[in-house]
């Protein structure tokens, strides 16, 4: 028989922290990390039935709204690997986010949004969903509309929360449906194509395309998607540079042209140069331009007649900005990620890793050791209860 | 306070509130104060306070305090329609920041108090139903819990571990990483 050991005073607990209410009340304010849930429900029986109460555990992640970034998921080859980017102890084990793809040389990563992973396997026609906090996947194959006489090879996609109740918070949304939307190129005269899956009805709704623009042929498979507002944006490429928007509400492509004074066609041939898609702040368009140690920030903004354009907005001299003293060797930053909740980018440079906020260009050192064996690292944001 | 200023006295008697504790000590405030009460709100509006509120769950020590709390905020409160309604320039924006970062001064200040203080006035803001209030201080004890161990809290609070064994080495085993 083990004693259960009283605390040393023998003085009752505050009345206040008997009151369902209240406990209810000072446990959602507790901090939104990963071991703060599992803490919690180690104190006694009543503080653990709290913190797993489907009822709790929303309106916790209603009062914190933003969950934290966990970690960073990246591929290299046939591994998907997990780095966390909290410190002891909310740093959750790689072991704990591990997934054993049937075919990991072919199944790439491309998306990671809402608390799931999406990769695509263009040879074999079929994605994988995975949440990896429930360790739950979906593999769904291509629909027929990218099949047969009809083929497209399938680029990219995103994948996207589709949780309809009101106040829905994103963190937990591992019991709400999901849409994932794939992009696909056939012949070149047929322009992109893009079909939705719901894993609420499982089926595929209708392609849609949209023609190229002058110049622009291919969709970038390395860059990853942003989503602003509504509307899912990805990076098109050829002899000239566009973005490729699709619209959630309302289902419909559109492809917009990236001012040709924005990028070198050289610098990029040349590998120099990166793009990333951002939200601006108040929920605009952006995209930055990183050459070198120059970063420029262009907007999508309304004009005065009616019509809308690029306007560049920054222009920055990370060498300056960062104090990276960069001599002639000294390799250029690298873009490892991109946060896009947060606006932020995360920079490898010769002194180290950096977050970057792109509109205000305020930045700090970033610790985690990210993955640069290839691609890109995707954020991974999730809230964590106990029972996770 | 404001209405007290007015120089008319009848509407001013006519907007103060008395409040009694459960040691039977009365604080006269002003509407504008006791309405930051959700609970006293719905008793005005339902015509129940001549004579005045009797509050047996609060204590005149932690009545004084929550009634130091909502004159302030009431003020906060009556600033911030002024300044809305018709002010918006960058001196009124100055004049509004100022005054919020003396409300946060405030709120600091406010809170400190000895634990048992601080679960009286946790009560006492749940039963009067002053969300501000009960925010705050409720924030302040889940921020005591920051980065504590489930021993440390328990024992910063005496409550009883009643988990099986079983039961801790479930959570433990799921969870390792987190108490580490």
């Amino acid at each position: 028989m083990v004693r259960r050991r009283l605390p040393s005073s023998a003085a009752p607990a505050p009345a206040a922290l008997d009151d369902d209410d209240i406990l209810f009340e000072i446990l959602r304010r507790l901090p939104p990390l990963p071991s703060s849930l599992p803490r919690a429900s180690l104190v006694c029986k009543r503080w653990r039935r709290l913190v797993a109460d489907p009822h709790f555990l929303r309106r916790f992640r209603e009062h914190h709204r933003k969950p934290p970034i966990l970690g960073f998921f990246s591929q290299s080859v046939d591994v998907i690997e997990f780095t966390p980017a909290l410190d002891s102890p909310d740093s959750i084990p790689s072991s704990r986010f591990s997934l054993q793809l049937d075919d990991p040389n072919r199944c790439k990563i491309v998306d990671c949004r809402h608390g799931r992973v999406l990769f695509i396997d263009s040879e074999r026609f079929y994605f994988v969903v995975w949440a990896p906090v429930t360790g739950e996947r979906r593999r769904v194959g291509f629909p027929l509309s990218f099949l047969g006489k009809d083929k497209k090879w399938v680029k990219n996609g995103a994948v996207v929360c589709a949780a309809s109740e009101q106040g829905h918070v994103h963190g937990g949304c591992h019991s709400s449906p999901f849409q994932v939307v794939l992009l696909g190129t056939g012949d070149h005269r047929e322009g992109v194509f893009a079909c939705v899956y719901s894993s609420e009805t499982c089926t595929w709704g209708n392609a849609i395309s949209v023609l190229w623009p002058q110049n622009i042929s291919a969709i970038c498979s390395d860059c990853a998607s942003t989503l602003v507002g509504n509307s899912i944006f990805w990076f098109l490429l050829g002899r000239s540079f566009g973005i490729l928007k699709f619209d959630l509400g309302r289902q419909s492509l559109a492809a917009i042209e990236l001012p040709s004074r924005a990028v070198d066609f050289d610098a990029w041939c040349r590998n120099e140069c990166r793009f990333l898609i951002t939200p601006a702040d108040g929920g605009g368009l952006s995209f930055l331009y990183l050459s070198g140690f120059s970063a420029q920030v262009w907007k999508w903004k309304a004009s005065c007649n009616g019509g809308a354009g690029w306007m560049l907005g920054r222009n920055v001299d990370l060498n300056n900005l960062l104090s990276l003293k960069a001599g002639v060797n000294t390799r250029a930053p690298e873009i490892m990620g991109m946060a896009e909740d947060d606006n932020t980018m995360f920079l490898s440079t010769n002194v180290g890793d950096f977050v970057l906020h792109l509109e205000s260009m305020q930045f700090k050192k970033f610790s985690v050791i990210m993955s640069d064996c290839y691609g890109i690292n995707y954020p991974f944001r999730s809230f964590y209860s106990a029972g996770s | 306070m404001a209405s007290a200023g007015s120089g008319d006295e009848k509407a001013a008697a006519a907007a103060m509130i008395t409040l009694i504790s459960s040691d039977n000590e009365k604080f006269e405030v002003t509407e504008a104060t006791a309405t930051l009460s959700q609970t006293i709100r719905h008793m005005i509006e339902d015509g129940c306070t001549d004579g005045g509120v009797p509050l047996p769950n609060v204590t005149s020590k932690i009545l004084a305090r929550v009634i130091e709390y909502c004159k302030k905020h009431a003020t906060a409160a009556a600033g911030e329609e002024g300044s809305s309604s018709s002010f918006s320039d960058a001196a009124f924006l100055e004049v509004d920041r100022a005054f919020l970062e003396e409300l946060e001064e405030f709120d600091d200040a406010f809170l400190e108090v000895d634990r048992a203080t601080l679960f009286d006035l946790i009560l006492a803001a749940n039963y009067l139903d002053i969300k501000g209030l009960l925010n705050l201080t409720c924030q302040k004890v889940a921020d005591s819990v920051k980065g504590k161990t489930p021993e440390q809290i328990r024992e910063m609070y005496n409550i009883v571990n009643d988990l099986t064994p079983e039961e801790e080495a479930e959570i433990r085993r799921e969870t390792q990483w987190a108490f580490e």
